[in-house]
């Protein structure tokens, strides 16, 4: 019997058929990051550890991937700060205006200790937040034109994703934010109806909003946080050995994130310049300004928000 | 008249009044939306999900008006064309199954809406607790519940007294 | 799986409705696939599925098409298409297409479009002394125009799940919309010749053009809708509002044949005719997820890639393949299943997203009208009275020549891709 119980408790030989989901389409980073994870799974577990990925939402929006980690019908999945920010106000912070002045500080923000704290808040609704994983630095691609001071965004339709801050901050600045879904934003920045949403360089590709745009502006104005999450309930009744093998996948899966974000970012860039002006935001100084009564504005009522500035604000 | 034929009458005439409320908020704060982007530049950030959740509570209220008044689409291509006591077991099978189905949709969403954790979700722009949208599940359900109660009873009924369920 | 089908069948003929009949076989699903979780996220599936702002076109385009019946809009544009065609052998069958081609410019939802004909014409084609199921055929194939010519609810969910174009979409429905409206109009020429269809009267031109004077506030409507849409004052999905606020001015203030006491009724029926179709989008997508679950839609996805590398053979599987689910699964389900599955393979056979879109939107739309499981089927029957095996029978030759369309538009991208290749 001796043996048995170590057999059991190292889980020699059993195996597993993970499932995992996110709402991003097949080339997206986000994917990526799956095939990546899936491929250590497989090997750091000898071939016990089989990841099925459904991408595209397949089994539904964010509210329901939630729902499904939470009862364990899904092992794991990259869920959306925005989204998950509805939920855990803190993780709001990850949300304001120009806190980062670049993608690299956005991802190193992503080890402070006060974003490592905020993954704990998530195991309140049931998920084991595992670790960051975004989508990307947003910039605004615009139709006509170009944005270069805090005044020129006054009366601009813009489309912005986020919570209650993003909307404040623009709003403050005299620009009208839209919230508007994904699937409207092609026609509507193409008829006029919006002059410009806020969108990172992977998605400004995959949608091809620059046949329709004039220009890219690299604000850099928010880091479109992503948490890779697993499911509590399942992740628990993992043997310890091999939640080890599954912690380091996932560790290696996020460390290949960070190399292939800054990777992908710039080559971005190059290819974006060939289909539309790609333009360096030449008075950040005037969006700071006010960006900071928004830090005042969200700290003053949360500490976590509060600290997490404080630690990532290098300004 | 028995009384499931008055609860479910008067239930009738209450989703008629949600119904008769909530069309117009949908198209007026759509319009408004429109109005206030395009003509005014300043765009009204409620609009969107405001008509969205009136949109959705105005469905499943509507599907249980639609059971109610017998439009939902069904098949009838095999009751039609057999003798009327076999059709009418058929039809009263299909109306428990129908009943304990809706019944279960209940159940569940109450069980869905009383997770603590959905007061922790609030809608993404207006911060709504989404508890309040989410209700239109378990309400729309209940009152589909009580209708095919109604007609099930009433189907029991034209059965003993050997009439054709219609 | 298989016993799911049996018991889906089984339910069916209970005289269950459908949209409780795919709730039902979802759940049972599930339960045999071990699936007990995901039963209890069926009342979120549920919610998730209806919250889309692009559905918000149902509803309002069911409330326009009732405000335009109730206020004498669609009346009149059926007197003024009879002036011009009724004089035709079969004219008022004409009559019927070609007022659902304006009204497609107008309407961007099947349903919409049946739901609002499928009142007015159907009693009317049988006065005149046409077969009621023909009539009833007639008004529920012209109404698949409504979501090829644009506006299009179905464009525009393909477009949002392929993310691609939505305005190229609706540029690329307009020639598979009239080469469908010719269609249907040779076929009624068949029909009536075979069964010897009567004539009336010829109008005289003056006459014609006081009904086409008298009909232009109601063409206001898709001209204020297009150039909303092209000018960026509104979106697709908004324009449908747009349309109900239009639509309500001519019919309280130039036609005056709504009034105001009616409105709480229109606003009724339109919750009712919204709520059939909608719960069956909410149950599809339950049914749809929990067969995506089982990886079936996949499976399927994953076999076509191994079967072929010739694009138009391809194509004729993509046909075969949705008019099969077609015949079981929603339209609009089947696009937002099926559409991420198709988009990242199409460069291997090098064929064009919008051609694709078109031939598979054009597809789901012929799904409606086929057996056992169609929106069009039901409401046709439903609000037409007519027996749905009669209507079967009579609706078959206007799905053969669809079908025919759709094989010219498969072999034939140019006809989908030359439009919005003019305007880029
Ligand atoms: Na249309
Ligand atoms: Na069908």
């Amino acid at each position: 019997p001796d043996d048995l119980t170590k057999a059991e408790s190292s889980g020699d030989g059993k195996t597993y058929n993970f499932k995992m989901t996110h709402v991003t389409q097949n080339t997206h980073i986000w994917q990526g990051f799956a095939e990546f994870l899936a491929k250590e799974l497989d090997e750091r577990s000898d071939g016990r550890m089989n990841l099925e990925i459904y991408p595209g939402g397949q089994l539904g929006p964010e509210p329901d991937i939630v729902q499904q980690l939470e009862n364990g019908s899904i092992d794991f999945a990259l869920l959306t700060v925005p989204y998950l920010s509805s939920r855990i106000p803190e993780l709001d912070a990850w949300n304001m205006p120009f806190l980062f002045d670049s993608l690299e500080d956005a991802l190193e923000a992503q080890d402070s200790d006060s974003a490592q704290e905020m993954l704990d808040l998530l195991s309140e609704q049931g998920l084991n937040g595992m670790g960051y994983m975004h989508t990307g630095l947003h910039h605004l691609v615009l139709k006509n034109d170009e944005i270069q001071t805090a005044s020129d965004v006054k009366g601009k339709k813009l489309r912005f994703t986020g919570g209650p801050s993003v909307l404040d901050y623009w709003e403050g600045l005299g620009a009208s934010p839209i919230a508007m879904g994904l699937t409207e934003v092609y026609s509507a920045l193409q008829t006029g109806v919006i002059e410009g949403t806020s969108i990172d360089s992977n998605a400004l590709l995959s949608e091809k909003y620059y046949e329709i745009s004039d220009n890219y502006v690299l604000t850099g104005h928010m880091a479109f946080g992503g948490i890779f999450t697993s499911s509590k309930l399942n992740y628990e009744n993992i043997p310890e050995e091999d939640q080890k093998i599954v912690n380091e996948a996932v560790n290696a899966a996020i460390e290949w994130g960070k190399v292939e974000h800054l990777k992908r970012e710039s080559e971005n860039l190059i290819e974006l310049e060939e289909y539309l002006p790609v333009l360096e935001l030449e008075d950040k100084e005037s969006f700071i300004t006010e960006a900071e009564k928004i830090y005042e504005k969200y700290s003053s009522d949360n500490e976590l928000i509060k600290r997490f500035i404080k630690e990532n604000n290098k300004k | 008249m028995s009384l499931f034929k008055i609860v479910s009458d008067s239930l009738f005439k209450l989703e008629k009044v949600i119904v008769i409320i909530l069309l117009p908020i949908l198209l007026f704060s759509l319009f408004a939306d429109v109005l206030f982007r395009y003509a005014l530049n300043s765009p009204l950030l409620w609009a969107q999900e405001i008509s969205l959740f009136t949109f959705i509570f105005a469905s499943f209220i509507g599907a249980s008006m639609s059971v109610k008044v017998k439009e939902a689409v069904a098949v009838t291509i095999l009751v039609d064309r057999i003798p009327v006591s076999l059709r009418n077991i058929l039809i009263i099978t299909g109306l428990l199954t129908s009943l304990l189905f809706t019944l279960l949709l209940v159940y569940l969403s109450i069980k869905w809406i009383s997770n603590p954790t959905i007061l922790y979700q609030k809608s993404v722009t207006t911060q709504i607790p989404m508890i309040i949208p989410y209700l239109s599940i378990p309400i729309g359900m209940f009152f589909m519940v009580i209708h095919f109660v109604h007609l099930f009873m009433d189907s029991l009924r034209q059965a003993k007294e050997k009439k054709v369920i219609e | 799986m298989i016993i799911s089908l049996v018991l889906f069948l089984l339910f069916l003929l209970l005289r269950i409705p459908i949209a409780i009949v795919l709730g039902i076989t979802s759940v049972i699903l599930l339960f045999f696939a071990g699936n007990l979780g995901l039963i209890i996220n069926s009342p979120q599936r549920l919610f998730s599925a209806l919250e889309s702002y692009s559905l918000l076109a149902i509803p309002l385009f069911m409330l326009a098409g009732e405000i335009m019946n109730a206020g004498g809009i669609t009346i009149r544009l059926v007197n003024f298409a009879q002036k011009f065609v009724g004089h035709f052998r079969g004219g008022l069958a004409y009559v019927n297409i070609v007022a659902n081609t304006f009204l497609a410019a107008i309407i961007g939802s099947a349903a919409a479009q049946i739901a609002m004909m499928s009142k007015i014409m159907i009693p009317a084609m049988e006065k005149e002394g046409y077969r009621r199921e023909f009539g009833a055929a007639t008004t529920a194939a012209s109404g698949m125009l409504g979501p090829i010519i644009p506006p299009s609810m179905l464009f525009i969910i393909y477009g949002a799940s392929a993310g691609i174009s939505i305005g190229d979409m609706f540029l690329a429905g307009i020639i598979p919309g009239i080469l469908l409206a010719i269609s249907f109009v040779l076929l009624v020429a068949y029909i009536g010749y075979k069964e010897e269809f009567k004539k009336a009267e010829k109008i005289p031109w003056k006459e014609r053009g006081k009904s086409l004077i008298q009909i232009l506030p109601a063409l206001s409507v898709p001209g204020i809708l297009i150039w909303g849409i092209v000018t960026g004052v509104f979106t697709p999905t908004e324009s449908a509002g747009i349309a109900c606020v239009i639509a309500l001015i001519i019919s309280l203030f130039f036609y005056k044949d709504l009034k105001l006491k009616e409105l709480p009724g229109i606003f009724v029926n339109t919750a009712i005719t919204t709520s059939i179709v909608t719960l069956l989008i909410a149950m599809a997508s339950l049914f749809g997820w929990s067969m995506t679950f089982e990886r079936i839609p996949q499976m399927i996805a994953e076999w076509l890639t191994t079967v072929t590398t010739n694009p138009v053979i391809f194509l004729l599987l993509i046909n075969v393949l949705f008019i099969l689910l077609g015949m079981f699964i929603e339209g609009i389900a089947l696009i937002i299943i099926l559409t991420p599955i198709f988009i990242p393979i199409l460069p291997v056979f090098g064929i064009d997203p919008i051609h694709f879109g078109v031939i598979i939107c054009l597809n789901v739309v012929i799904g409606i009208l086929t057996p056992p499981v169609g929106s069009g089927l039901f409401l046709t029957t439903s609000i037409g009275k007519v027996k749905l095996e009669d209507f079967i029978k009579a609706v078959l030759p206007f799905v053969a020549v669809s079908i025919f369309v759709l094989l010219l538009i498969t072999f034939i991208p140019e006809l989908v891709l030359w439009i919005p290749s003019l305007v880029n």
